[in-house]
């Protein structure tokens, strides 16, 4: 049986102003080098839905959201809300399993890098605040996620992944790219 | 049906069976050849279906049938031809190299005058494991060569398997020349045939097909056929269906009463009319910011040579939606790494050849209620140029919405250039050139900023594992770039934020064969081995970036890469997931508000996980893999390339992050 499947140009030039959230199952090594800022913790997955140890504020502070009339008025978006605590999992590795969970990396594409159907989310994602508004109320061709599908905890978990994703080698440093 | 080995035992077997007069039917069909057979055969009426069901009987040779001679012998005398010889001639005179078929009972005849009359030369019968490879190895095919391959197909089963590729071909107006073998006279049909045999063999496919015919002699067959062929290339160009009647192919005829061969020349491509053509050239010359917006327009090489003449004219930006090989990718004016923001800062918006010129202009927002918004700025005119206003069908939805212009002009696009290129050199003052001059600088550098930033997205999960989409290009583009390479399939190369596309320097009209026209999956692989042959004796080094969920419509099609050396490197995409559809799925669940976990399920390709260099060595073909550290690929290919260059073909399986 042969289908019409593909999308046209349009439409993915549409879905590429989306942005969605959820967990990874793949690419763990590196969420732990962000966090502990050492190279060992290389070749471990992290349980999955391992729920994070520690209350997980974005590591760096947001500024206030842009008022867009899209945006939830709810103030509570405007910091992630308190985590569990679990023996060995960082905020950064419950949020990978989390990402691949909910269909993040469907259009951001495995590592957050972004793709034809979704921008790239990390690293340095947009300020939290307004990360977790456009997750509840995407503006653009993203479904959106309700705090029914995906908790806010779970945000903000999937939000320190991307935070924690790495940076690449500058484009200078990659022969392969060079013009 | 399984035969038994022929031992006393089951000999024995037989002829008890035969005794009980159970094989009446079987041994009807047998005829005079076997003595036995002769003793039961009017016992009952043949039923087509029976001797199927009954074979556990071989018919032997016996000496009392030998003794018996042949009573009507049957064979074409020196003095005749078949007509599926004189078919044959027909073919040749209209310069098929290939027949891609996969074998049926119904064009017997013509495929035995292909291998023996015609010496299996120009065409050269190629072997296909199922009848939509042998389509879609035409449409590739003729993407790359710029004429059509014949195709042949049982009328019935075969053409239904052909369907959704000859649907393909149609949407992406690429002429396949089909020819389908049908036994018309019922009185004649052997059992089979039967169930082979259509009142109207063509109908099924009729309403996305350009033109069909069952000729009933070799003269209206002649006719047919040159007309079949023009019809199809001319455009706006679209597959052909000619049924052959099986006794017409087979049936003998003296030489001296065979027909002419007509020689009536392809028509001409319809241009533009001289007041309409004036008028946009008028119009592009006066506006402040114009962009081209080209899809299906370089019909031959010379479209791409046209198409940088006027806009390097003009200094207008180019927006290449990539259904063919339009615009070189690294050109100053070419913007379509950018195309959003190209359309929305134009005042004159060009549509040539667009497939669908709505959606270039407008976008739909796909979430529970729908609802489009314009991309362009107020007061932006428009002009389109294409066949489509020629050739509509009412069934199949191809055409697409019907956008507001502000001139529309019926004609073929690539044969409408020359005569606009003259117009807006006439009409183009000092001042205004000028102006284009300025433009055109400004173009340039919103381009290479364009690149840039392609660059460095690349960059970005650059080492990870799986290997990245990006990388994978990049890997690729380090291997062939100081090659003649042709890209000859790459699903994800269709859509302008391909990374082929973003990273490589397209400059030859070969270079890109654009996509599927009507998304019909499985086009991929059997279109990569139809480019691939009609590059191979141009020397180019095809390479494809291949789904696999699109290879496992039919796998086979590696088979007819190795049987007939075609020289072919295909690189896997493999992400394990027919993703698209995963995330339409995703879309459902969150609109529904429920269990977005679970919007992967029925969509992946996992548990297990496809092996495809097994696969692709199991059918004689050069595999590696699956690679999914990306610092092992660039070696692969290196080694597969080594392989394609000795003239055959090589798969790398490289497992991918989803996009």
């Amino acid at each position: 049986m042969s289908t019409s499947r593909c999308l046209g140009d349009a439409e993915a030039q549409r879905k590429s102003k989306s942005l969605c959230v959820s967990e990874s199952l793949r690419l763990v090594i590196t969420l732990i080098l962000m966090l502990v800022t050492t190279a060992v913790a290389a070749q471990v997955r992290p349980a999955p839905q391992a729920p994070p140890r520690r209350q997980a504020p974005p590591p760096r502070q947001a500024p206030p959201p842009k008022r867009e009339s899209s945006e939830p008025t709810d103030t509570k978006a405007a910091a992630p809300p308190q985590a569990k605590a679990a023996a060995d999992a960082t905020p950064a590795d419950a949020g990978a399993a989390l990402y691949k969970k909910n269909g993040c990396y469907e259009c951001h594409v495995n590592d957050a890098q972004g793709g034809p159907q979704g921008p790239r989310l990390g690293p340095n994602p947009i300020p939290f605040p307004r990360f977790a508004a456009y997750v509840r109320n995407p503006a653009g061709d993203m479904p959106p996620f309700t705090a029914k599908v995906v908790s806010d905890q779970d945000l903000a978990s999937i939000y320190a992944f991307l935070q924690s994703r790495p940076t690449p080698p500058p484009v200078k440093d990659i022969p392969l790219l060079a013009p | 049906m399984a035969r038994l080995r022929d031992t006393k035992r089951t000999f024995i077997q037989r002829r008890e069976f035969l005794q009980k007069g159970a094989l009446a039917s079987a041994a009807a069909l047998i005829g005079t050849a076997a003595g036995e057979a002769q003793t039961v055969a009017p016992a009952a009426p043949a039923s087509p279906a029976l001797p199927a069901q009954v074979a556990p009987t071989t018919p032997i040779m016996t000496a009392a049938g030998e003794a018996i001679g042949p009573g009507d012998v049957q064979v074409i005398g020196d003095k005749q031809r078949s007509g599926s010889d004189f078919m044959l001639d027909v073919f040749k005179s209209l310069g098929f190299e290939y027949v891609a078929a996969n074998p049926g009972s119904s064009f017997r005849g013509l495929h035995e005058s292909i291998i023996n009359y015609g010496g299996n030369h120009a065409p050269e019968m190629i072997t296909c494991m199922h009848e939509e490879s042998a389509v879609a190895m035409a449409h590739g095919y003729f993407k790359a060569e710029g004429k059509p391959m014949l195709v042949a197909a049982h009328g019935t089963v075969g053409l239904q398997h052909a369907s959704m590729a000859l649907y393909n071909a149609w949407c992406d107006r690429v002429p396949v020349y089909l020819v389908i073998g049908n036994y018309n006279d019922a009185a004649v049909r052997r059992p089979a045939e039967w169930y082979h045999g259509v009142q109207d063999a063509a109908l099924m496919v009729r309403d996305f097909t350009k033109w069909d015919d069952t000729p009933w002699s070799l003269t209206h067959f002649a006719e047919s056929a040159v007309r079949a062929y023009n019809f199809a290339v001319t455009p706006p160009m679209a597959p052909v269906v000619l049924v052959l009647d099986g006794i017409l192919q087979e049936q003998g005829v003296d030489i001296g009463k065979l027909p002419a061969i007509p020689k009536t020349p392809v028509p001409g491509p319809p241009q533009g009319d001289s007041a309409s053509v004036e008028q946009a050239a008028r119009m592009l010359v006066a506006a402040e910011s114009p962009v081209f917006v080209v899809d299906r327009l370089a019909r031959t090489p010379n479209g791409m040579k046209l198409l940088v003449e006027l806009a390097e004219l003009v200094g207008a930006g180019v927006i290449d939606q990539t259904s063919r090989m339009n615009f070189p990718t690294r050109h100053p004016l070419n913007q379509s790494l950018r195309a959003a923001a190209a359309v929305g800062d134009a005042d004159l918006i060009v549509g040539l050849e667009v497939a669908d010129f709505w959606a270039s202009v407008n976008t739909l927002r796909d979430q529970l209620h729908r609802s489009t918004e314009p991309r362009t700025k107020a007061g932006a005119k428009m002009i389109t140029v294409t066949t489509g206003d020629l050739y509509v069908r009412a069934n199949y939805q191809d055409f697409r919405r019907l956008q507001d212009v502000d001139l529309a002009i019926a004609a073929d696009g690539e044969a409408t250039l020359p005569s606009l290129i003259e117009a807006v050199k006439r009409l183009a003052t000092a001042d205004r050139k000028r102006v284009f001059q300025e433009r055109s600088a400004k173009l340039a550098e919103a381009s290479r900023v364009a690149a840039d930033r392609a660059r460095v997205n690349a960059s970005y999960a650059w080492n990870a594992s799986p290997v990245s989409t990006a990388r994978l290009s990049a890997e690729l583009w380090a291997q062939i770039k100081n090659e003649d390479w042709s890209l000859v399939s790459s699903y994800y190369t269709s859509d302008l934020g391909g990374w082929p596309r973003r990273l490589w320097n397209f400059d030859k009209p070969y270079q890109w064969l654009g996509h599927a026209g009507g998304g019909g999956i499985g086009y991929g692989a059997p279109a990569s081995v139809g480019g691939a042959l009609a590059n191979k004796k141009h020397g180019r080094l095809s390479v494809a970036i291949q789904t696999d969920g699109d290879l496992m419509y039919a796998p086979g099609v590696l088979w007819t890469a190795a049987h007939h050396r075609i020289p072919l490197l295909s690189v896997m995409n493999n992400n394990r997931a027919y993703h698209m559809e995963l995330m339409h799925v995703q879309r459902m669940c969150n609109a529904r508000n429920r269990s977005v976990d679970r919007g992967a399920v029925g969509s992946q390709i996992t548990d297990p996980n496809i092996d495809y260099a097994k696969l692709a060595v199991s059918m004689g073909v050069y595999a590696e893999g699956p690679i999914d550290n990306p610092v092992d690929l660039g070696p692969a290919l290196k080694r597969a390339i080594a392989v394609v260059k000795r003239g055959e073909p090589a798969v790398v399986d490289v497992v991918t992050q989803v996009r």
